[in-house]
């Protein structure tokens, strides 16, 4: 059977993070002027939060779309899948509709730990069978297709079999789940490793992106960071036009998370990914 | 052609390498180049993650930060990331032990020892971002929205109060109010003093307050809940003490 575009979820637009710096701003700004169609929170800030974070989520979800993103899935990891944090998930989600959950192809810890990192995975064929076992147990549990997102990497494993883009491909296709395709972690991964970010770009199957993130990277001389606490650079417009011409049009999320500029600023920033698909119209 | 190392393997000698710092073997499991060599590879991942923890710490623990310094704070945390891993989904449960830990870790002695301070102050701010994110007395009704003077049900005993979970209690051996009230404008910000102190962390309008307490206000608020018992003290104090989330009739 064919698969729909975006697995035939919706587009809601350009969005952005929900960051604390912007709670005041958003509470006193009416939801009208607010610049941005929806909000993509991370689920771990507001699981077991009953404070005025979860009151500012409730506002913004009554006027806009959400998605959850999570950070500590830690869906390649060999340590046994945390269902106490998928549970808490499922109620997050229960209670505040988003349009979809969202984490990233990683692994944060085993034996119990949890680094806080977005682990790189050994892209192996063993690897594959294993995040293909966990992504449908979540899928189950959550009663949705999960949308896994590309890291950024900064080393690769010699055991490696296979490319991120191609393990991402038969990932997707073998368990329906979705993409997050993360335009800046394409361009940072490439930088890193020196592959082509435009033959990465043709080799992820467009049905099943569903949303794309931006962001900027720091510039260390000999490799780049995924830092998010910059302006979009160039490159990673150029790469979101092609993005777009492939797989658009989806959901683009403009993620800052350091050294966080007025909201005003965040929205500025937005409106150049309108330009970017103006050129990518014309690829 | 050699098998693949097994995925487990891979990941307990990635992690190991990132708690311990343990750089064996790098190149056999990881691809260098003329840029970045296998080692400095692992060593990104290495180094954010224990300066992602320590900003953590800084984080939570801003007035501890602004009054040990940079250097000794980051000792400290430092310190804290290698003995206590993080265990939890979320960053946030991370700082929970730190102030055991920095007394745990100081020289023995006089609990008001200038030794004492940081565990004392880490208590307080630990204190403070629990109350952050509990749940508070915002979306409840107050005695005085259900149509009932505060001040007349404490005196006539008609209520039974309780603490919130937005309330967290505190015995310290040092007086830092001088020290939270700069907070991190000074820097660094005076000293506690050595003066044996009771302290209430509570919400209020979702905004998180200290509030020093009496001795006979900490023992009435320990033991709740439950009513006034005809103490004219309290029930003269309960408007402000409900004022301040401090309680909340049941």
């Amino acid at each position: 059977m064919p698969v729909q575009p975006r697995l035939g979820l919706p587009n809601p637009g350009d969005g952005v993070g929900l960051r604390e710096v912007h709670y005041a701003y958003l509470m006193a700004t009416p939801p009208e002027a607010w610049g941005v169609d929806w909000f993509e929170i991370v689920s771990e800030n507001y699981l077991d939060n009953r404070g005025y974070g979860l009151r500012v989520l409730e506002h913004v979800a009554a006027h806009r779309p959400i998605v959850m993103h999570g950070v500590s899935l830690s869906i390649g990891s060999t340590a046994p899948l945390d269902y106490g944090y998928l549970g808490k998930l499922r109620d997050l989600a229960a209670a505040f509709r988003p349009l979809w959950i969202s984490d990233h192809l990683c692994w944060t810890g085993i034996g119990g730990i949890n680094s806080h990192d977005l682990l790189p995975m050994p892209l192996t064929g063993e690897s594959l069978d294993h995040v293909a076992d966990r992504v449908a147990a979540v899928q189950e549990f959550l009663g949705r297709p999960l949308i896994l997102e590309n890291p950024s990497s900064y080393l690769q494993f010699r055991a490696d079999q296979m490319p991120e883009c191609a393990f991402l491909a038969r990932l997707a296709e073998r368990t329906g789940c979705g993409l997050l395709l993360d335009v800046n972690n394409v361009h940072v991964s490439a930088t890193n490793h020196g592959f082509d970010p435009l033959a990465y770009l043709e080799a992820i199957p467009a049905e099943y992106v569903v949303q794309m993130h931006l962001a900027g990277p720091s510039d260390f001389g000999t490799h780049l960071i995924d830092t998010h606490d910059k302006p979009v650079p160039e490159a990673v417009w150029a790469l979101y036009a092609r993005a777009w011409a492939h797989c658009g049009p989806v959901a683009t999320l403009l993620e800052w998370d350091a050294d966080i500029p007025p909201f005003e600023d965040l929205l500025v920033e937005l409106t150049k990914a309108r330009a970017a698909r103006a050129e990518a119209a014309l690829v | 052609m050699s098998e693949a190392p097994a995925l487990a393997g891979l990941q307990g000698w990635m992690q190991a390498a990132l708690l311990d710092a343990e750089v064996a073997a790098v190149r056999d499991h990881v691809h260098g180049d003329n840029r970045l060599t296998a080692e400095a590879r692992l060593g990104i991942y290495a180094s954010a993650y224990r300066q992602r923890l320590v900003e953590c710490l800084r984080d939570e623990y801003p007035v501890l930060a602004a009054l040990a310094g940079a250097t000794a704070f980051d000792l400290f945390a430092q310190g804290y990331v290698a003995a206590h891993p993080s265990q939890s989904y979320t960053m946030y449960d991370f700082g929970a032990g730190f102030a055991d830990y920095l007394d745990a870790v100081r020289p023995a002695g006089s609990p008001h020892a200038v030794e004492a301070i940081p565990a004392a102050l880490a208590r307080i701010e630990r204190a403070r971002a629990e109350v952050h994110r509990a749940e508070g007395v915002e979306r409840e009704a107050t005695a005085t929205e259900t149509g009932l003077d505060p001040l007349v049900a404490a005196m006539l005993g008609l209520t039974v109060y309780r603490l919130p979970d937005s309330v967290r209690l505190l015995v310290l051996p040092f007086d830092c109010s001088a020290t939270l009230a700069a907070g991190v404008e000074e820097e660094p910000p005076p000293l506690p003093q050595p003066v044996p102190s009771l302290l209430a962390v509570a919400r209020a309008h979702y905004r998180v307050e200290c509030h020093p307490l009496e001795p006979w206000q900490y023992d009435w608020l320990v033991d709740l809940p439950g009513r006034t018992g005809g103490d004219a003290r309290i029930a003269a104090w309960l408007p402000r003490a409900i004022g301040q989330g401090l309680v909340v009739a049941c």
